[in-house]
């Protein structure tokens, strides 16, 4: 919660999106007045009367059960870490488990943010976690608030869809 | 790193048990590796008698033959190098630092780009110096990972200038920091991009690349096909002539980002490569064909 789903899904998306706010009340997890409690949604027109749909799952874990529902056919998953939290790392795990990619490889690349008050090497301490569950994932630290960053992020996931977006088992 | 080797010949058991310790007790503060020989290999330095060392002229055991010496003992170039009684640890880092500065001065050059690739490679705790002629271009600490110079954009722009020196400095150097040291793996990233020439190490074209983990490109100077080139690199290993085919970027373009790669320590080359299974691509349903027409347009759409 408050790693900046919400912010980044209102970077992209063309329409105002559809937010699904209520009060929060674990103020100790995320110091925000509001919290999604089942998705956000945003869209951008891709013309021909295609639209890509952006999806963003709720933060709180007793929400969790939305992930799985939401990305079951997605194209890809960004996943966003806030890097202030005491453990990332752990949470990059959890989130990871929950939502089955260790054993059925999604497109996914991972954003690190709030990283500026974080410790330094996060991008290396979150890689080195994906490389122990067997995957190779790009984690970037950004800014969902910038346009420019989160463009890098969508073009890496891209890449990836491009590129089958594979996963890669534990090294033999 | 280099390794060196040294040997004692006609010397008592004592004095060569003595200075096989020394060696061990040195370890770690010279400014190369140094080990002890077996007997019948040559070596880069042979302790003998001071009587016996005309025995030696000429012989190809050794690149340099020192007399043991309570005088000054052997003139090579400006400094002499000598070994006295009673042996002291600084007297053998002494000698055994200026064998290897010889040795190094009379090295061949190499490319920038492979002179960095050797360093990286090498062990992750020396400290060295990047030279063009008695210029230095950059110092670099590996332990910090991180860099020193006058100009950085130069050492880019000399990236496949072929006589560049490495000269490793001692444990000492690595205490004293001018606070205008950067970050290593940016400049490694750069000076690969810009190598494109060939591969580092003489790796060749066709020989594939492992991926170890993604560059984090908000931190680095990227375009949308390295971006891509990566996404490939990260699915299986392939080589740089591979990649130019499959990403459809030029082949000069795919050697650059390979070199990035090996350089800034995202990838390893063939006899590093892990094993890896890769699971089949979890597929939304669409054909290869309209998936890149999908694509294609997203991209456009988000300005990417």
């Amino acid at each position: 919660m408050g790693a900046g789903k919400s912010t980044l899904l209102t970077t992209i998306s063309e329409i105002t999106p559809v937010r699904t706010e209520a009060l929060n009340t674990q103020r100790g997890e995320a110091d925000k007045l509001t919290t999604t409690v089942a998705m956000d949604y945003g869209e951008v027109d891709l013309g021909n009367d295609d639209v890509l749909r952006l999806y963003g799952t709720p933060g709180q874990e007793r929400f969790s059960f939305m992930r799985g529902i939401l990305a079951k056919g997605a194209l890809g998953i960004v996943l966003l870490i806030d890097a202030s939290r005491s453990d990332p790392a752990g949470d990059l795990q959890s989130f990871i488990e929950g939502f089955g990619l260790e054993r059925t490889p999604q497109p996914l690349v991972v954003g690190i943010t709030k990283s500026e008050i974080a410790r330094i090497g996060i991008s290396l301490t979150l890689q080195d976690k994906l490389r122990s569950m067997g995957m190779l994932v790009p984690c970037f630290q950004c800014d969902v608030r910038d346009r420019g960053q989160v463009r890098t992020l969508l073009e890496a996931l891209l890449a990836i869809v491009e590129m089958s977006g594979a996963g890669i088992e534990q090294p033999a | 790193m280099t390794t060196r080797y040294l040997r004692c010949e006609q010397l008592s058991k004592a004095d060569d048990m003595l200075l096989r310790s020394l060696l061990l007790i040195v370890a770690g503060r010279t400014i190369e590796r140094w080990e002890y020989g077996s007997i019948g290999n040559a070596v880069d330095l042979l302790v003998v008698p001071r009587e016996r060392v005309d025995r030696y002229a000429g012989s190809n055991q050794a690149r340099f033959v020192v007399p043991l010496s309570d005088k000054t003992g052997v003139d090579a170039g400006s400094s002499p190098l000598h070994l006295s009684y009673p042996f002291r640890p600084q007297a053998v880092i002494a000698l055994l630092d200026g064998v290897s500065r010889h040795m190094n001065a009379q090295a061949p050059a190499m490319t920038l780009a492979d002179s960095l690739y050797d360093l990286i490679r090498g062990p992750g705790d020396v400290c060295a110096e990047l030279l063009i002629g008695d210029r230095t271009l950059a110092t670099v600490d590996l332990d910090r990972q991180e860099y020193s110079a006058g100009d950085p954009d130069a050492i880019v722009r000399a990236a496949s200038r072929q006589d560049v020196h490495t000269r490793y400095l001692s444990s000492q150097h690595k205490q004293s920091r001018t606070g205008s040291e950067k970050p290593l793996r940016p400049l490694c990233w750069s000076v690969g991009l810009a190598y494109t020439d060939g591969i580092v190490s003489h790796l060749g074209t066709d020989c594939p690349v492992a991926a170890k983990m993604w560059p984090d490109f908000m931190q680095l100077p990227h375009n949308a096909d390295q971006v891509r080139m990566m996404a490939r690199l990260a699915r299986q290993p392939c080589s740089a002539s591979t990649l130019a085919q499959e990403t459809s970027v030029p082949l000069v373009s795919a050697i650059g980002f390979i070199n990035a790669v090996l350089l800034g320590g995202y990838g390893n080359p063939p006899a590093d490569t892990l094993s890896v299974n890769v699971k089949p691509a979890h597929s939304v349903g669409a054909n290869a064909g309209s998936r890149t027409g999908l694509l294609s347009r997203i991209r456009l759409r988000l300005g990417l």
